[in-house]
């Protein structure tokens, strides 16, 4: 009796385990809504349901209406067809806060794209999948967003190595893919018009076009340099070339380290660096550890050595994060795509949707599906009537189109954008707009 | 040569953290014969507590460590009737799954309560930089190092000389002979959780200032502690210590001289070559023992 | 008053380890003051018999009445405080503390402030222990920490006092320096019970023997009696 009861306590800690997992991990919306709900958008991870607001509903009436006319006029179509969009995401792991910020950014896109009566009548509807910034998860993501959720097209993958092992698979299923901030160079390399993979776009800009406008940026100003970059791919690749770029220019590299996401202690880099004393350091660290490596560097003691940063640390999150003491972060500069203040109704909007202030990530993917997408959308529904995987394909061949911010958007033969990119640098706790530089 | 102090003392400061985790997770082995793989989430708990106690409730920096030393304990002693009890006369992959399992929950849990975005809760010591013999070093920092070593002392006297602290060391030494003289197994258990995330209550509170806090924080601190205590020798609360601290060491002289970016190598490679050469661990004697 | 004479009674008693029944209704009475010997071979029950009583093994059937009380099924701890001391078979120390600190730990139920004291005593009734005072219990020889574990127990000042095995592992010399410890504590007062595998040794120094055999009682009756009957000689003391 007492066997069996043990026994009993451990199958119901493994049924709520199970549940909880099934709840939590996850993150993914129940099933799938039927093509003709339309009220409901999206879930993402744990976060609400989004709630119609009055006037989507009304919009909402009056597509009906006008569909009511069309069925009476005798022409025998059903509701439009909603456009099924994936994303894969880490919404679970280390680096869930990337998943939790695009996925706010796609769905408030998708919000504003459905109050407006959706792109020519067709609403948008998000389906996330939590790819835990692994490789083989990002498979998995592919395999069940077309083939279950039968998306038309999938935004994003999270991270650089996550879209280069996925990229195949998407092109085997013929589904096209658009890469909105991924930064390694290599996901470009065999894409596009001549012989490579036709179905992979990219809209933001990669390592590659940025590092030169930074190196040229970096190079008047320091004889010595350490560098300091997070270890995943994008970040190595760039600190790699970023190296190259400054020797071919004549300032000495004197180190180059690779941190871990979430590494609590900086400062035997740090010493190492003191002991170095290079005249500029660059550090590719996400924003959240940025502030506690700029906390552990000012402990160290060290104020003369001009800052430069990759990773978006010029941002509200990293300002957020150092609000305690904003002369922390007094001098950095970075050349970045994402130019905070430059669209306060943007961020204005962001914030009062979801409680935090809008960071690059989150402004990539609202404006890749607001204007990219919805605009290839839009072209697709024109040209065929209806949107298919191919069919936005094609247009996003021939997308043109101005992103706020990011400036003009359209994809050359590699299938790669060439949005503008901005050099700020944190002057009294502000965000400072130096220079717009090109990446053409 | 100064460097190569500055950065013993580096490895130091990072070894005590790690050390914080390591002696709860080397108590409980002892005493309840459970590695607790949910030990550095408990810690993440704790940091929890303490951004609640003075963030958001403004309590002050002493208070708030209190609280959050006082609200771990209750947590340890649940967490053990909850999730430990009932498997506690099990086999070793019982213990193994429900440990992760918990681990996961919380993490889960957590996410959802607070979101997977870090907390920063600097104090005003965090920004206070002091010279001590010539390093530059924050008030936080020293307030670190100066109140875990008087929590490990505490927790020496504690097992040197109090009747349940003896217990515990006598049920790390012979679980059977303990029943036979008439110490209440259970109830240990249960004190044992609950001191040990007491000490994680405080250390979490002693360290988040310097760090950020995230669900996620837990997970390498769990496998990092887990590695001191086998160093140290199954069990045994100062190898645990020692370890932690070779650990910490390890790393730290590996990013000041190699890279950063072997740091985690370096520091199981070390933790391969401390078992080559002594199989029993640090301090064990072959036999488990705290 | 026949009951004040006997300590410890049991009747009809079973147990075993989950389907596997070990003691198939053993009933059994110990005199006050008596040194009994529980002799038989392998697997016959013997320690699953001490370890029924002492409640560290569920009893599925029948009873023990302990000084008055029916203590089957309770916990050590209560027990314990009844006055029934129980020594392992095997080490049953704390090999890493102190003698003392494991003399210590044997009053660990008392809260009474005499224990300091009555460890004091206890180094005078075994002088050797006194000499290894600071030394590691796992330090010691395999009669010395026989002995601390029967000091341990004794500090519980228990009326009765069940050891398991006493002799298991030791050196010739050592075998009789227990046994005369055993006798020892014995002439002071507590009801000794045994189980032991050196039946001769054992049943030269009990009042009363009990033979089980496949955990059933298969001769009782006094020492002398025991060991010298024909059929428990031929099975079990060897010839």
């Amino acid at each position: 009796m007492k066997r069996n009861l043990g026994l009993w306590r451990l199958m119901a800690f493994v049924a709520a385990l199970s549940i909880v997992f099934g709840v939590v991990s996850c993150g993914t919306p129940a099933p799938a809504p039927e093509p003709e709900v339309v009220k409901e958008t999206v879930v993402v991870k744990e976060t609400v349901i989004v709630e119609v607001t009055p006037e989507p509903q009304e919009v909402i009436k009056e597509t009906v209406v006008v569909k009511e006319t069309v069925v009476v006029q005798a022409t025998p179509e059903g509701p439009k067809e909603p456009i099924r969009i994936g994303t894969g995401q880490p919404l679970t792991g280390p680096v869930a806060w990337i998943g939790q910020y695009y996925n706010q950014g796609l769905t408030m896109a998708a919000e504003e794209i459905n109050s407006e009566g959706g792109v020519l009548g067709h609403l948008v509807q998000i389906f996330p999948c939590d790819n835990e910034a692994v490789a083989e998860k990002a498979l998995t993501c592919v395999r069940r967003l077309v083939d279950q959720d039968k998306v038309q097209m999938i935004i994003e993958m999270g991270s650089s190595s996550t879209t280069l092992a996925a990229m195949p698979l998407m092109e085997e299923y013929e589904v096209p893919f658009l890469a909105a901030i991924v930064s390694a160079p290599s996901i470009t390399d065999n894409t596009g018009r001549e012989g490579g993979n036709i179905w992979a776009f990219r809209s933001c800009a990669h390592d590659g076009m940025t590092l030169d406008p930074v190196a040229k940026y970096i190079i008047p100003q320091v004889d010595t340099i350490s560098l300091i970059a997070w270890n995943s791919a994008a970040p190595r690749e760039a600190a790699e070339e970023l190296k190259q770029l400054l020797e071919a220019g004549g300032v000495e590299v004197l180190s180059v380290d690779y941190t871990e996401a979430g590494q609590a202690d900086y400062r035997p880099v740090i010493t190492r660096i003191k002991s170095l004393d290079p005249d500029g350091l660059w550090f590719s660290i996400v924003a959240r550890d940025a502030a506690v490596f700029i906390r552990q560097w000012r402990e160290l003691g060290m104020s003369e050595q001009k800052l430069f940063s990759g990773s978006n640390v010029v941002g509200y999150e990293f300002l957020e994060a150092i609000k305690d003491d904003p002369s922390l972060g007094e001098g950095i500069t970075e050349a970045t795509l994402y130019i905070p203040g430059l669209e306060p109704d943007f961020e204005e909007r962001y914030l009062a949707r979801w409680g935090t202030p809008a960071d690059y990530i989150a402004s990539a993917a609202h404006h890749s599906l607001r204007y990219v997408v919805a605009t290839a959308a839009e072209m697709a529904v024109q040209d065929t009537g209806e949107v298919t995987p191919s069919s936005l394909r094609d247009a996003l061949e021939k997308v043109s189109v101005e992103m706020p911010t990011f400036g003009l958007i359209e994809f050359d033969e590699y299938n790669q954008a060439h949005p503008d990119m901005a050099v700020m640098q944190i002057q009294n706790g502000e965000i400072v707009l130096l220079e717009t530089i090109s990446t053409e | 040569m100064e460097t190569f102090v500055e950065q013993l003392l580096n490895g130091l400061t990072l070894g005590l953290m790690y050390a914080s985790v390591a002696v709860g997770q080397a108590l409980i082995f002892g005493v309840a014969r459970l590695i607790n793989f949910a030990h550095g989430d408990l810690f993440m708990v704790g940091a929890y507590v303490f951004f609640v106690a003075y963030s958001v409730l403004g309590l002050p920096y002493p208070v708030a460590i209190c609280v959050s030393a006082v609200v771990m304990f209750g947590f340890g002693g649940l967490f053990e009737r909850v999730i430990v009890r009932p498997i506690l006369d099990r086999p070793w992959h019982v213990h193994l799954v429900a440990t992760l399992g918990a681990s996961i929950i919380l993490i889960s849990a957590f996410t959802l309560m607070w979101g997977s975005t870090a907390k920063q809760v600097p104090t005003s010591y965090s920004a206070t930089i002091l010279q001590v013999a010539g390093f530059r070093v924050s008030l936080q920092r020293i307030i670190v190092v100066v109140v875990t070593l008087l929590s490990f002392l505490a927790l020496h006297l504690f097992l040197q000389k109090t009747k349940t602290g003896k217990a515990m060391k006598a049920m790390s030494q012979n679980r059977e002979a303990c029943a036979v003289v008439g110490v209440d197994v259970r109830r240990l258990s249960t004190l044992t959780f609950a001191i040990s995330c007491g000490l994680l209550g405080l250390a979490a509170s002693l360290v988040s200032p310097l760090f950020t806090i995230s669900p996620t924080m837990g997970m390498g601190l769990t496998f990092k502690a887990f590695a001191a205590v086998i160093m140290g020798g199954f069990g045994q609360v100062n190898g645990a210590i020692y370890g932690a601290i070779i650990l910490g060491v390890t790393e730290a002289l590996t990013a000041g001289y190699i890279s950063s970016a072997y740091t985690d190598a370096m520091a199981f490679a070390m933790m391969i070559l401390v078992l080559l050469l002594r199989p029993q661990g640090l301090l064990g004697r072959g036999k488990v023992g705290i | 008053m026949a009951d004040e004479a006997r300590i410890l009674e049991i009747n009809d008693l079973f147990s075993g380890y989950g389907e596997i029944e070990v003691l198939k209704g053993v009933s059994l009475e110990i005199e006050n003051g008596e040194i009994a010997s529980i002799i038989g071979a392998n697997g016959a029950g013997k320690s699953t018999l001490l370890k029924t009583v002492f409640g560290l093994v569920k009893a599925s059937h029948g009873s023990v009445v302990f000084d008055g009380q029916d203590i089957a099924n309770k916990r050590p701890t209560d027990i314990l405080r009844l006055g029934l001391s129980y020594v392992p078979q095997g080490r049953c120390n704390f090999p890493a503390m102190s003698v003392n600190d494991n003399l210590e730990m044997g009053a660990y139920i008392r809260t009474d402030k005499e224990v300091k004291a009555d460890i004091e005593s206890m180094f005078e009734r075994f002088p050797i222990l006194e000499a290894r005072k600071e030394v590691m219990a796992g330090n010691m020889s395999g009669g010395e920490q026989q002995i601390l574990e029967m000091a341990m127990a004794l500090l519980l000042h228990p009326k009765l006092i069940m050891i398991d095995e006493p002799s298991l592992g030791l050196a010739p010399q050592l075998v009789e320096l227990v046994f005369k410890a055993i006798q020892r504590i014995n002439a002071d007062g507590t009801t000794t019970v045994m189980v032991e595998q050196n039946a001769k040794k054992a049943l030269s120094v009990s009042d009363h023997g009990i033979v089980l055999v496949l955990g059933q009682i298969g001769f009782e009756g006094t020492g002398e009696e025991i060991a010298n009957n024909e059929e428990v000689r031929r099975h079990y003391l060897g010839g």
